[in-house]
């Protein structure tokens, strides 16, 4: 009997290591900074990125098991990824890229902070810091801020209450003059319907930074989403519309969700895209939100001979029998779910995965349309409200000159890749 | 009849044994519900973004950042040295300072090599031979304590302004960064 004993004992003591190396075998350590300066000519302008760092490692990783830090910088397309020493797991990396641009009136605008958005302000620079493993892929993304023109994204509120306020968050990106940006709420459409930012009362303010903005619905709109809320600057008498939104006014009995933003974006492991999204109340407090639901709408391709499914490719798509192939595909979440740490605020994330990948490669290309919405008991008898525009999401396989494969998946701006495929 | 009944305990205890195993080693309903095109969770991958939440980089790692991106490597070119000049001026140290500072932030670098090095040659000897991970505890807090001991440094030697408006300088730099937590 203790025979059988030790066999279970040791058996348990198995499954456990392999859980243990199935599960998380490498927790990373990273960070990533970016640098911008001017030389003392004020001619010459230098950015830098670079990332430095280590794992911690659970027991059981290949001797031969390498990390290859990569440090990416590019300006207006030209540049790529500088890659440093390729050393053990548990080692620490470090990589460095820099680049130097002309300091004059065309960049100075996005570089410290010019004064024409109209003409300047149009170089981008995008970075990352990335880890590569070779047994797990990529552990790190870490890329810095980008720099473009001046602009302004508002969050979502479809519906402001009549006689009651809501919430829209003006995310401000790339202002670093700072340029005056003047909100102007307006009756595009329609005979009635009328809304004012609270605090002034009126139907114009300015901001310069990211703000939530209080709107205070005074009149019903006639028609759905005819409220329009505009964000333009004028520099030297010209005036540039840099982002604009609608929504409708209507009297709302209970709470519904409002100020729908995207918070995070994350690049996972396996070409795996996350997105995270938060939203409020209209009552100000979320947990009158019991009666709601926020969820997606994602609309595939149509293909006639499979009605309601859409099923990838493949080659170069597997399609494993446990993957979700609806068309539409819907999901929700209660709108009273709260997101951990560092969030810790009403949210869900959202993945966008794929089925696997299935050789011999062959290329596809493919957009799939997405809209988050809210449905409340209490509004509209439960219909779907759509808290965002249309996002497209477009997932391709291509083949890259070296013969080798990719698959890139890119959603509102943000991508991520598995290059070469396995 | 008393043998029976222990060697019916030790079945039960194995048949408990390996209910155990068997419900340890079985995923959650939210792991074993098919994979979506689009899932949605609450448990998203951590990466700090400082342009977003400042206050959640600790000043360690914004110092050892700062430190590591601010000096540059014995033996350095001009041009590195240039541009070393031109961060530092960004600090708004006092002009008479600079030169200070950059002493400060090269030495910092000199025995931050040293322990990088030093830390994966341990931890490469020991992946090849054991493949096992080496702790970095230790080389954590060396490095923590050399970014203090420079800080320290910076401190007794910064005139009062000059302090300030590095400090502010790096905390500003907060914004620049991203971490994995």
């Amino acid at each position: 009997m203790k025979t059988y004993l030790s066999y279970f004992v040791g058996l348990l003591l198995c499954l456990c290591a392999t859980a243990t190396a199935r599960g998380q075998i490498m927790t990373p350590h990273y960070a990533t900074a970016l640098t911008q300066t001017i030389d003392s000519t004020g001619t010459v302008g230098t950015i830098t990125v670079t990332i430095s760092g280590y794992a911690t490692v659970a027991p059981g990783v290949p001797p031969s098991t390498r990390h290859t830090p990569g440090a990416l910088l590019t300006i207006d397309g030209v540049g790529g990824y500088v890659y440093g020493t390729p050393v053990c797991a548990s080692c620490n990396v470090y990589a460095t890229k820099s680049m130097t641009v002309p300091f004059d009136d065309q960049y100075d605008s996005c570089f410290l902070g010019g004064d024409d958005p109209t003409t300047g302000c149009y170089f981008a620079v995008n970075t990352n810091g990335q880890v590569l493993c070779t047994i797990a892929g990529n552990l790190f993304n870490g890329g810095t801020n980008d720099y473009h023109s001046v602009a302004v994204s508002f969050s979502g509120t479809p519906v402001v209450p009549v006689q009651a306020t809501a919430t829209i968050t003006a995310t401000v990106t790339n202002n670093p003059v700072p340029l005056t940006i003047t909100l102007t709420i307006a009756t595009a459409t329609g005979t009635t319907g009328s809304a004012v930012f609270l605090g002034n009362n009126q139907n114009t303010m300015t901001i310069t930074k990211t703000t939530p903005l209080l709107i205070q619905g005074t009149k019903a709109s006639s028609v759905p989403g005819n409220i329009s809320l505009t964000a333009k600057v004028t520099v030297d008498s010209h005036v540039t519309t840099i982002g604009s939104t609608s929504f409708t006014v209507a009297a709302v009995t209970g709470a519904i969700p409002t100020n729908f933003i995207q918070v995070g974006v994350t690049q996972l492991s396996n070409g795996v895209l996350q997105f995270v999204y938060e939203w409020d109340s209209s009552t100000g407090h979320t947990s009158d939100l019991a009666g709601c639901s926020v969820g997606e709408i994602v609309n595939y391709p149509v293909q006639s001979q499979n009605p309601g499914f859409y099923y990838w490719k493949s080659p170069p798509y597997q399609l494993p029998v446990e993957f979700d192939f609806r068309n539409p595909f819907t999901s929700s979440i209660p709108a009273t779910n709260v997101l951990v740490a560092p969030f810790n605020h009403t949210g869900f994330a959202d993945n966008q995965n794929n089925p696997g990948f299935l050789s011999p490669y062959k290329a596809d290309n493919f957009v799939a349309s997405q809209d988050y919405g809210f449905q409340c008991s209490n509004y509209k008898n439960n219909t779907f409200t759509n808290l965002s525009v249309p996002i497209i999401i477009q997932r391709a396989v291509t083949q890259n000159s070296n013969a080798t494969w990719m698959y890139m998946v890119t959603k509102s701006g943000s991508s991520n890749s598995v290059n070469p495929l396995p | 009849m008393i043998r029976y009944a222990v060697i019916r305990s030790y079945v039960i205890f194995l048949a408990v044994l390996v209910t155990f195993i068997a419900l340890a080693l079985t995923p959650g309903k939210s792991a074993s519900a098919s994979q979506k095109q689009d899932d949605m969770a609450n448990m998203p991958t951590e990466v700090i973004d400082g342009a977003k939440n400042p206050e959640l980089i600790s000043d360690s790692d914004a110092y050892h950042m700062f430190f590591l991106t601010h000096s540059v490597l014995a033996g350095a070119g001009q041009k590195e040295l240039n541009e070393q000049q031109n961060l530092i001026r960004q600090t708004r140290v006092s002009g008479s300072e600079n030169a200070f500072v950059a002493m400060t932030l090269n030495d910092f670098r000199v025995q931050y090599e040293e322990l990088v090095a030093d830390y994966n040659a341990k931890a490469t000897e020991r992946q090849t031979t054991t493949g096992l991970g080496y702790d970095p505890t230790e080389f954590v807090k060396s490095r923590d304590a050399l970014v203090l001991a420079t800080r320290n440094k910076l401190r007794d030697g910064l005139g009062t302004v000059s302090l300030a408006n590095l400090e502010g300088r790096v905390q500003a730099f907060k914004s620049n960064m991203k971490i994995s937590r």
